[in-house]
């Protein structure tokens, strides 16, 4: 900040370029075509103009590891039993999170697990019931021990390793980003239970999370049966973190001009891909056609586990 | 802590003027969307704020340059600098409008003074009449004040032309649709308005318009 960027504060300077408008000059097409060409030169376009240090699947889990485990030891006693999804209270909550666990960590050993959707729920009941026998403390770390144990296993393996889990094959390093996607979208869950305030992530995390939403986007449309052979979206992921991607929606690769575009912040996109969020609510601006827009948040809620 | 001085000061002035009253919603918060898709990366944006923004730079450039194609330079220099750092416009600090028309004057003046061709005319080159005075001699929110005052002094014909730049953010282009009058009408009515201006608005800096 300089002495002389302080001009821009004052009303006078204010008025002054207000007033500037009455000595507007026309700025023709082809100077147009010119300053696009240098900006974009001297930009690439697509890429956030701030964009933060790419970090590992591994490190994203564990970065979100962490921050559930200070919520959850700052929690008092009687927020453990606030209702917070479905049937579950947070405690039941943190039950369904070591479900979670004892099947990834079943899948990284190689077993055959195919959770998803619903299954993915059902799967993990049974130990999102028991935790009502077991003291706040008892199921706080029994999730740790579980996390730990899952860092403690995906650390011996090489990022690109190939895991089945979700019902879908990724690489181990793409699965630990959606696995702490999961664990945030509940992480937030607790916060909302608990009358606590929404966090947030940090632009680290985010960036690798709505790198893995947009791909994964064409996928949630085809889910929930839209058809949109041909069309294309460009989603403007605001907000440090974010950044701009051209996504087919029928998931061909080849490069379109986008029908739509849609600006909306990061965070509140991967709430909506968390279906915790709706396009209302994350106040997203459409530019063209509505129904198309609406398909793509209903395909990028349809993305959500449970 | 200073930022957030900044922050209280740039709501005080807008607590001294009136609320917008008539025509399209205040373009600011337009403008705060487009930084932030230029920040996102949307190339899309580039040409939006070229449609919005260019003509102003253009015009500041020229009255200082006199030179088409020096002014057409700075025009490419301040879109392409506000493309590659758009976290340098701070919305709290000012408007888009002013940021550019700030950073246009000053490449202007910074190509003048690399011409050595021009250095005559750099020292008899208008920049934009109105200057603002340093905060030492008056506070921003009795500025606003009596920026306020002075375009109530208005006649009515450039004083509503001025409220639609100033208070909404239009150009001069929405100000003729707004006002269902030619282009050239509208810009008219906004340069007598800047002539009274200056001319009531000097004193406040103790120099001559």
């Amino acid at each position: 900040m300089t002495e002389r960027d302080d001009e821009t504060r004052d009303p006078v300077t204010e008025l002054r370029f207000a007033l500037a408008e009455g000595d507007a000059a026309e700025a023709d097409d082809a100077l147009r075509e010119r300053v696009v060409a240098a900006a974009t030169a001297a930009r690439a376009p697509g890429t956030s103009s701030d964009p933060p240090e790419h970090i590992a699947g591994a490190e994203v889990f564990r970065r979100t590891v962490a921050k559930l485990d200070a919520l959850l030891g700052d929690l008092a006693a009687g927020d453990w039993s606030r209702p917070a999804l479905r049937e579950l209270d947070v405690q039941g909550l943190v039950g369904h999170l070591i479900g979670v666990e004892e099947l990834f960590i079943g899948a990284v050993r190689g077993d055959d697990v195919a959770s998803g959707g619903d299954e993915h729920v059902a799967a993990t009941q049974a130990a999102a019931d028991r935790q009502s026998q077991q003291s706040p403390a008892a199921t706080h770390r029994e999730w740790f021990d579980r996390v730990t144990e899952s860092l403690a296993r995906v650390g011996d393996l090489d990022p690109s390793t190939p895991v089945s889990f979700y019902g879908v094959t990724l690489p181990l390093d793409a699965l630990l980003v959606v696995r702490a996607f999961e664990m945030w979208t509940h992480e937030e869950d607790v916060r909302r239970a608990t009358n606590r305030m929404l966090e947030g992530l940090d632009p680290e995390r985010l960036s690798r999370m709505v790198g893995l939403v947009t791909t994964l986007l064409p996928a949630g449309i085809a889910r929930v049966g839209r058809n949109r052979s041909g069309r294309t979206a460009r989603l403007v992921l605001t907000g440090r973190g974010g950044g701009t991607w051209d996504v087919n929606l029928d998931g061909a690769g080849e490069h379109r001009r986008a029908d739509i575009r849609i600006v909306v912040d990061a965070t509140e996109f991967c709430r909506v891909v968390g279906n915790r969020q709706d396009q209302r609510g994350a106040e997203a601006i459409i530019h063209g056609d509505p129904a198309l827009a609406a398909d793509v948040f209903v395909g990028a809620a349809a993305l959500a586990l449970d | 802590m200073i930022r957030a001085w900044l922050r209280w000061r740039t709501h005080a002035v807008m607590a001294l003027l009136p609320p917008p009253a008539m025509g399209k919603v205040t373009a600011v918060g337009d403008d705060e969307l487009l930084v932030a898709r230029l920040a996102a990366g949307d190339d899309d944006a580039v040409g939006e704020l070229f449609d919005r923004y260019a003509p102003l730079v253009l015009g500041v450039a020229r009255r200082v340059v006199r030179d088409d194609g020096i002014a057409e330079d700075v025009v490419q220099e301040v879109l392409t600098a506000l493309w590659a750092h758009p976290e340098r416009f701070d919305p709290c600090r000012g408007s888009l409008r002013a940021y550019l028309g700030v950073q246009g004057y000053r490449r202007a003046v910074d190509a003048v003074r690399r011409d050595t061709r021009r250095r005559t005319r750099e020292e008899t080159c208008e920049g934009p009449s109105l200057r603002a005075p340093s905060t030492d001699e008056m506070d921003t929110a009795s500025l606003a004040e009596v920026v306020r005052q002075a375009i109530a002094r208005l006649p009515d014909e450039q004083r509503t032309a001025v409220e639609l730049v100033f208070w909404h953010g239009h150009t001069y282009r929405e100000v003729a649709t707004v006002l269902a009058i030619p282009e050239g009408t509208a810009k008219s009515r906004l340069r007598l308005a800047q002539a009274k201006l200056a001319e009531w608005l000097a004193p406040l800096s103790g120099e001559p318009v």
